[in-house]
């Protein structure tokens, strides 16, 4: 994916700011040919013995510097506006995606490596906008300091930037090699670190087989390994380096081996030499640069590409569509909406829903079929890996189904996952996620609730005792991912939180660990005198069991059968067998 | 922490390091010429440039002109060369001291109580091993060979310049001191600003991360606008504090390229003014310019460095401080362990921890061949009672006896290849299969490892890998389920042929064709042994033939399975019955 056209847009919203900088960073780079000039006048002056044109040479220099000075300090204050600008636009972009776009959104990677997305990816990007915008000043400084040289002497010229075309070239042509040891130098240390990690995390095994030496051992061939690596790494980065570097040393000394019989012969004078020997190893540095920034181009393309990969299925103009970052003042929170009473759920009709795990390594569901009747309460059952989380995230939108419909009343339902939310479904999943948040936001995410509903909510969830035990009640930070609160009160409070959504059709799946048997039995009783609610519920709990209008047996991805729980007692075998099982 | 402790640890104390730097005095003999060539010809090729401007534009015949522009080039070729050697070097010297310590670190840290680990995460200790000793070996490749290079560059740049004339060698002396000491005032301006920016920047993060995580709570209820509202108050918090950052910063850059700007401009015209007084030639003059321009570089250099020189003395600080650490279980032993099963008992047996009584008074004895299971609540001390038995840790009074002798006098290597323990959770390690299994011993004949595997009911699995068992196990065995893994540690066991083995049955459910096969697989490893069992599954203890119940470091049941299931007042009767989902939780009342 070629970045470019990402980059050029990102710019957008913020035109002016764009240019401007890349004006303010052109004369900051062109500046310097200037200088190189008044040093050769102050010592053509001095050959001339012209002391008042050194010293006016000499305070040309000087406004150069001061004026170079004002144009870093200015092009700094407004960049650095604009690059926290672009770079938030791009973590915001992917955030907004993932949390509001329709369709199912699955992480296609892990939360690790999706932040070091949004973290290292982005960078990159923002990094090859920037130098585009460098670009200009270094396309500007070697034009005109060229133009000034070729001016003086061409075939000087000539000397000067053979050696620094032919570093660059050597450059680009090592860089597939630099990049293949950098990664072997990664690896290699991964093995290391991870190694090392594995060691300490067994070593309680490791201890009892007294095993530590020959472990040992291993860690050391992978230590050699790893200098290996990191050897040849630093040999050829070094190379590279002094490849650039040598380059205007060796440029100088081809200038001076043929400049040698010119200065004789009284076509180049003092200051036009110094132009040269003052320009040449700035230039090297900016061809250097000029690959450096060669490389950006691809290192942006995978951030590109790898950006697009979180998204999934994301247009690639969904980086940088212009948004707002933050409007001045917060909108205020919305209350719960409420269905109007015509579009409330009537029956919820699923048929032949299936889906299969891409890499096949969970159960899928195949053609999955049944309905759920207004005020109805359905649990879904069956083994360890028969489908039952699987069927309650496909139909919710969460997985992507593979085949199958729908239908709410009679309306087909085209993308469930912006479809089955609030106010019309809320979901509480088997390990509910908090997040780092006063509990109250935890439960409300965001809409405003009157106290009796909020009341109405805890008592619900049963969650008045935890709330005596926290420090600030529902006013307590609850942590990191929740960590603060106690696996039963954050799966609690995600009950509580679909509660509070005053949703239409209540998705659990198993609230086994929050409750014990009897609590539990109490929350489907005063959820129905409370609520006109459809549940549909995971659960192998006999209370559930017993006040299910209707069971889903589902057995290796396929329903088993479908009834009530006398009906599958008295023909299902499985069922009996689930049912003795958890007594 | 104090400012007055954080220079107290930062100073470079270099004793740990000093056994490993004895040896490679010839290492550090080539980095040093190396180095001393460098800087020499570094110094010496502006001279050849004055020279040749000097004589240019004087009467020299034009191959003297081709000599001096050839010897030029020639010195910076050498000078490209001695500083590729030198760094080569420096990380060849910080490489191999890194490893070293490494090895040494990780050994030492191995040989500590088990107490000490489970106080210190995993990760905690990479930091240790592998975070601190690499900013130990970045200082040999980075700082020794930068910073010396730098300091002797700056100090022949200094002599040089007074050699040519006494004025220019102030004016760069002087210079330099106004530089360092500018960086030096400047040096703390803008630390509170990043170090605010690096706390709302990890607020950014720790954000999204968060939001990632919860991404189906999220979306199926709807708080997705939620989510971007809130997000929009930490951008705006990040935006503000980073700006400011960034703008702290930019001063001292400022600053900076000012300073060394101004600086080309005084040589400039201190050369001119030279000059005209007839002083100095056009040649020095432009060779004052150029040692001027040579200065940024190693006073950069110099600043940066003396970061990485503090990071370094505080790892050394904390390594020292590891290496400090001793184990105290005494490994004195020199008794051997029969071949046959053992037998295990504890006579009045007390553990305390930190003062805290965590096992009173047990004693027990578990007669050769005998199958037992622990059962009882989390911190009951079943576990300790497993630990004191592969000796992490001694009894604080009471002695525990194995093969009737007490567990003291047994012979280190006896006891650990007598007795086999299998921990609850199951780390497997990068490698091959054999490595996993013989935890990297290398003298296993293939054989008795593919007999082990197959003997564990792992047979099949074996069969379906392309290498068998040199076939490589993706990082850390994470194409394996979790009941593969506690598999491979039954294999680990078994290949030991142990007398005693000791296992922590994982209290997680596993499906039910793998329970079928893992605890056929412990049918077989425990057979003709004794065995000890922290039992999570009641079909587990459905096979043993002892119960021992403990409660708050007390053994307050222990009889014969039958005899204890078919007493209705017994613990394990109750326990039995109130036993859930074919699991045995650790929190069941008893």
């Amino acid at each position: 994916m070629n970045p470019f056209p990402v980059a050029w847009r990102i710019s957008k919203p913020w035109p002016f700011m764009f240019w401007i900088n890349v004006f303010l960073w052109a004369g900051f780079h062109i500046f310097p040919v200037i200088i190189g000039v008044m040093v050769g006048r102050v010592f053509d002056a001095l050959d001339q013995g012209d002391q008042n044109l050194a010293i006016t040479a000499l305070w040309i220099y000087l406004a150069v510097i001061i004026g170079r000075l004002v144009l870093f300090q200015s092009s700094i204050l407004s960049y650095s506006r604009l690059w926290h600008r672009m770079i938030l636009l791009v973590r915001r972009n992917l955030l907004d995606y993932l949390m509001r776009a329709p369709g199912s959104r699955v992480l296609p990677m892990s939360t690790g490596a999706a932040v070091s997305t949004f973290r290292e990816d982005s960078d990159q990007l923002v990094d090859y906008v920037e130098n585009l915008l460098d670009f200009f000043g270094l396309a500007g400084f070697l034009a005109t300091s060229i133009w000034i040289m070729r001016s003086i002497s061409p075939t000087l010229t000539m000397w000067a930037i053979l050696p620094m075309i032919g570093a660059f070239i050597a450059t680009r042509a090592l860089s597939g090699r630099i990049k293949m040891y950098r990664e072997r130098l990664r690896t290699s240390t991964e093995s290391v670190t991870g190694f090392i990690g594995d060691f300490f995390t067994a070593i309680e095994s490791v201890k009892a087989t007294g095993t530590s030496g020959p472990m040992i051992d291993h860690l050391a061939e992978l230590n050699e390994d790893r200098q290996r690596s990191a050897l040849r790494d630093t040999f050829l980065d070094q190379l590279v380096r002094s490849l650039n570097r040598n380059m205007a040393n060796i440029s100088t000394g081809l200038v001076l081996l043929a400049g040698g019989s010119l200065i004789q012969a009284g076509q180049i004078s003092i200051g036009d030499l110094t132009v040269f020997l003052i320009y040449i190893p700035r230039m090297t540095g900016y061809m250097a640069w000029g690959g450096q920034m060669l490389a950006q181009h691809f290192r942006a393309r995978v951030a590109v590409t790898r950006m697009m990969r979180l998204m999934v299925d994301a247009p690639i103009t969904q980086i940088t569509d212009p948004a707002p970052l933050w409007q001045d003042g917060q909108p205020p929170a919305p209350a719960p909406a409420v269905l109007s009473p015509e579009r409330r759920l009537r029956r919820l009709t699923v048929t032949d829903l299936s889906f299969g795990f891409p890499d096949g390594d969970a159960q899928g569901i195949r053609e999955v079929s049944f309905t759920l009747d207004r005020g109805s309460f359905t649990v879904v059952t069956g083994r360890i890996g028969s489908g039952k989380t699987t069927l309650v995230r496909v139909l919710l939108g969460l997985l992507p189904r593979d085949s199958g419909e729908i239908r709410w009343n009679d309306e087909l339902i085209r993308d469930p996952s912006s479809f089955l939310v609030p106010p019309r479904s809320a979901y509480t999943p088997q390990v509910p996620r908090l997040v780092s948040d006063t509990l109250v936001s935890n439960i409300t995410m965001g809409r405003s609730l009157d106290e009796s509903t909020l009341g109405e909510v805890i008592d619900l969830a049963r969650m008045t005792t935890d709330l005596g035990q926290l420090e600030s009640g529902l006013d307590t930070v609850v942590g990191t991912r929740g960590a603060r609160l106690s696996g039963g009160q954050v799966q609690r409070s995600a009950a509580a939180r679909m509660f509070a959504t005053n949703a239409d059709l209540l998705v659990f799946d198993d609230l086994s660990s929050a409750l014990d048997v009897r609590t539990e039995a109490e929350l489907w009783k005063r959820l129905f005198e409370l609520r006109d609610a459809t549940c549909l519920v995971v659960s192998h709990r006999h209370p559930a069991l017993q006040r299910a209008d209707q069971i889903i047996l589902m057995k290796d991805g396929r329903v088993d059968d479908t009834g009530t729980l006398q009906e599958l007692l008295g023909r299902n075998e499985e069922m009996r067998a689930l049912w003795e099982e958890t007594n | 922490m104090n400012p007055e402790e954080t220079a107290e640890k930062s100073r470079l104390n270099l004793d740990v390091l000093r056994p490993y730097l004895a040896t490679r005095r010839g290492w550090f003999a080539l980095a040093a010429l190396s180095i001393i060539i460098g800087v020499g010809l570094e110094l010496w090729i502006p001279q050849i440039l004055a020279d040749f401007i000097d004589e240019a534009f004087g009467d020299v015949p034009l191959s003297q002109l081709v000599r001096l522009a050839t010897i030029y080039i020639a010195a910076g070729v050498g000078a490209q060369l001695m500083s590729i050697a030198s760094r080569y070097v420096g990380t060849a010297i910080g490489w191999s001291v890194a490893n070293d310590l490494r090895i040494d670190a990780t050994r030492h840290v191995a040989s500590l109580d088990l107490d000490y680990h489970t106080h210190t995460s995993a990760g905690a200790l990479i930091e240790r091993v592998d975070g601190d000793i690499d900013a130990v070996a970045k200082m040999f490749s980075h700082f020794a060979v930068q910073v010396i290079s730098g300091i002797l560059l700056l100090g022949g740049i200094f002599v040089l310049t007074f050699r040519e004339n006494v004025l220019a060698g102030w004016t760069v002396v002087i210079f330099s001191g106004f530089v360092v000491l500018a960086m030096y005032l400047l040096r703390g301006f803008a630390v509170a600003a990043t170090k605010a920016e690096r706390g709302t920047s990890a607020e950014l993060y720790g954000f999204i991360e968060e939001r990632l995580a919860a991404i189906e709570d999220i979306r199926a209820n709807g708080a997705g606008d939620h989510v971007m509202t809130t997000f929009e108050t930490v951008m705006r918090r990040y935006y503000t504090r980073s700006v400011s950052a960034w703008i702290k910063r930019s001063v001292i850059w400022t600053t900076s390229i000012g300073m060394f700007s101004l600086g080309t401009l005084l040589a400039l015209a201190v050369g001119a003014y030279l000059v005209f007084q007839g002083q100095i030639t056009y040649g020095v003059a432009f060779l004052i310019i150029q040692y001027m321009s040579k200065l940024e570089g190693p006073i950069e250099e110099i600043t940066d460095q003396m970061q990485e020189v503090q990071k370094a003395a505080a790892g050394l600080g904390r390594l020292r401080e590891l290496f400090n650490r001793q184990p105290t279980v005494p490994r004195v032993g020199t008794s051997s362990l029969s071949t046959d099963p053992l037998e295990v008992e504890f006579a009045s047996v007390t553990f305390a921890y930190d003062s805290e009584p965590v096992l009173d008074d047990v004693s027990f004895r578990i007669a050769p061949g005998t199958h037992i299971g622990l059962l009882g609540r989390t911190g009951s001390g079943k576990s300790t009672i497993t630990k004191l038995i592969a000796r992490f840790y001694d009894a604080s009074s009471g002695t525990v006896l194995l093969d009737g002798r007490p567990i003291a006098d047994i012979e280190e290597a006896s006891l650990r290849a007598r007795v086999a323990m299998i921990t609850q959770d199951v780390q497997l390690f990068e490698g091959s299969v054999r490595d996993n299994v013989a935890m990297f011993v290398p003298d296993h004949d293939d054989a008795l490892i593919e007999n082990a595997l197959n003997e564990i009911g792992l047979g099949q699995w074996l069969a379906s890998l392309p290498e068998g068992i040199d076939t490589h196990l993706d990082t850390a065995g994470k194409g394996l389920s979790s009941g593969e893994a506690q598999l491979v540690a039954l294999a680990r066991a078994y290949l030991l042929d142990p007398g005693l083995v000791i296992l922590d049955e994982p209290s997680s459910r596993v499906d039910p064709a793998t329970e079928i096969v893992l605890s056929a697989a412990l049918d077989r490893l425990i057979q003709g042994r004794t065995a000890i069992i922290i039992a999570h599954r009641l079909a587990t203890v459905a096979h043993v033939d002892e119960i021992m119940v403990l409660e708050h470091g007390r053994v307050v049941e222990h009889g014969r399975r039958a005899d204890l299931a078919a007493s209705p007042d017994s613990l394990f009767a109750h326990l039995l019955e109130t036993a859930k989902d074919g699991l045995i939780r650790d929190e069941v009342q008893l």
